[in-house]
């Protein structure tokens, strides 16, 4: 969503309401078809793009929640999955005494080629998207300006925030706020670094209101957007593209779910 | 003449702290959940804003700033299945937010239980959420520790899924109350009485 670069890429080149109609496509069938070969050819087209549009230093911090959730899953399920039955299930392998099954393995897949994909491909969407244009995007779909305004805005106070919060933990930390240690001690160090975070921002609200109130905030006269979109020549097939996936998730799983079509595209379970 | 102050509980004034009170609620939970992460607690602390902004602004107001933030937070972090998890925080502002309102959240006691309900809602509702979305267990390491030795007692996975997440969620949200407690102890009086509670006498 904040864009860090601003050369223009093959992604950022794309209007935002294209990139919004491939995300729903995108979510529909991974979620929809369950299909590992899929889930990993997504990952994997995600990956390459990420490092096309150079966004691998933001992609780092996602590879880390990857990972975790990763071991998370396959270490715990691999041999405590509610599938799996002991008696019957063959033992893969064993890692310090610990049993492994192959049933297990396969449930952990299931979450995990769910969650994965979407995170490299909606990661790697809504960072191209810069939040000037979404907010433009958003008015000429006719939402209403004042619930445009507080969703945009939380993007922007976001970057704020973050930047006022690694001041005041730089200040903490050189009058002897201890951050690392054992847990008591991390413990220790939130609240010297949140309460003056908070404090500061809610101090601030009453300077904005009034700011906002005397530029107009609160007129009801027709708002006008100062932001002119220019499509690019990807868009229509970027949207189309979008719109189909997400019609045939829908459409498999309706006839998948009645029966009328075997569930053939189905393999991760 | 005295002067008369603006009431900003109501009217188009109000609306306008709305406007700016979401996204600082917002950001105020992102800025939890990165501190919280670069300290290596195991706990989340992303519900703090939902809280000032519930116990400030209302129990409304607060539940649409945490559901907002569930949707943010998954849309920057590409995990859209984690804004299912806006239940818990809807939850969250809506019991803050009434005890707010009825000043039942002014003494240690109030926030000991607002701590309680939070944290039982969160677990109420959070586990099942965790079950559809991740299974069981979820990217927090504290969680699925305490998930895994509940599994080796002999707990199902649903049942050790609800009750690991009650002692994290009774630390996490008992932070959250707490830091929101002294924040809000510290704002001025007309800050305090946006929520359309009754305000102080002069």
């Amino acid at each position: 969503m904040l864009q860090e670069r601003n050369f223009p890429t093959f992604l950022k080149r794309l209007t935002p309401a294209p990139k919004l109609w491939l995300s729903l496509g995108l979510i529909l069938s991974v979620i929809f078809f369950e299909n590992y070969q899929y889930s990993i050819g997504l990952i994997l087209v995600s990956v390459v793009m990420i490092v096309r549009e150079k966004q691998t230093t933001l992609f780092k911090f996602m590879l880390v929640t990857m990972l975790v959730l990763f071991v998370s899953m396959y270490g715990m399920y691999g041999t405590m999955a509610p599938t799996i039955d002991p008696a019957v299930d063959p033992v893969l392998f064993h890692v310090a005494g610990i049993p492994y099954y192959a049933k297990g393995f396969a449930h952990a897949s299931f979450f995990f080629l769910r969650v994965a994909p979407l995170m490299c491909a909606l990661f790697l969407l809504f960072l191209t998207i810069d939040t000037a244009d979404l907010a433009a995007t958003m008015c000429h779909a006719g939402i209403p300006y004042h619930f445009v305004f507080t969703f945009i805005d939380s993007f922007q106070v976001i970057t704020l925030l973050s930047k006022d919060m690694e001041q005041i933990r730089d200040a903490q930390c050189a009058r002897g706020l201890q951050t690392d240690g054992n847990l008591i001690q991390r413990f220790k160090a939130f609240v010297p670094i949140m309460v003056p975070v908070v404090a500061n921002s809610i101090i601030k609200v009453q300077d904005q209101a009034i700011a906002m109130d005397t530029k107009g905030f609160n007129s009801t006269a027709q708002k006008t957007v100062y932001r002119e979109l220019t499509p690019s020549r990807w868009d229509g097939l970027v949207k189309t593209l979008g719109i189909a996936l997400s019609a045939a998730s829908i459409l498999y799983k309706l006839l998948a779910a009645f029966q009328v079509i075997p569930p053939f595209l189905s393999n991760i379970r | 003449m005295a002067m008369q102050s603006v009431d900003s509980s109501k009217g188009r004034l109000r609306s306008t702290y709305v406007a700016i009170m979401i996204p600082l609620g917002v950001a105020i939970n992102y800025v939890g959940g990165t501190i919280a992460s670069s300290l290596g607690l195991p706990i989340y602390l992303d519900s703090i804003g939902t809280i000032i902004v519930a116990a400030i602004m209302g129990p409304w107001v607060g539940a649409t700033s945490g559901a907002l933030y569930n949707i943010i937070s998954a849309l920057m972090k590409g995990n859209i299945m984690g804004s299912l998890f806006a239940l818990c925080n809807i939850g969250s502002g809506l019991i803050v937010g009434y005890m707010a309102r009825y000043k039942k959240f002014s003494t240690i006691p109030h926030v000991l239980i607002a701590t309680v309900l939070v944290a039982l809602w969160n677990a109420i509702i959070g586990s099942p959420i965790a079950m559809v979305v991740y299974g069981g267990v979820d990217g927090n390491v504290g969680t699925n520790l305490m998930i895994a030795g509940l599994q080796a007692l002999g707990n199902d996975l649903m049942g050790a899924a609800f009750l690991a997440r009650i002692p994290v969620n009774l630390i996490d949200k008992g932070i959250a109350c707490l830091v929101a407690w002294v924040v809000l102890r510290k704002l001025p009086a007309n800050l305090q009485t946006l929520s359309g509670s009754a305000k102080k006498e002069a």
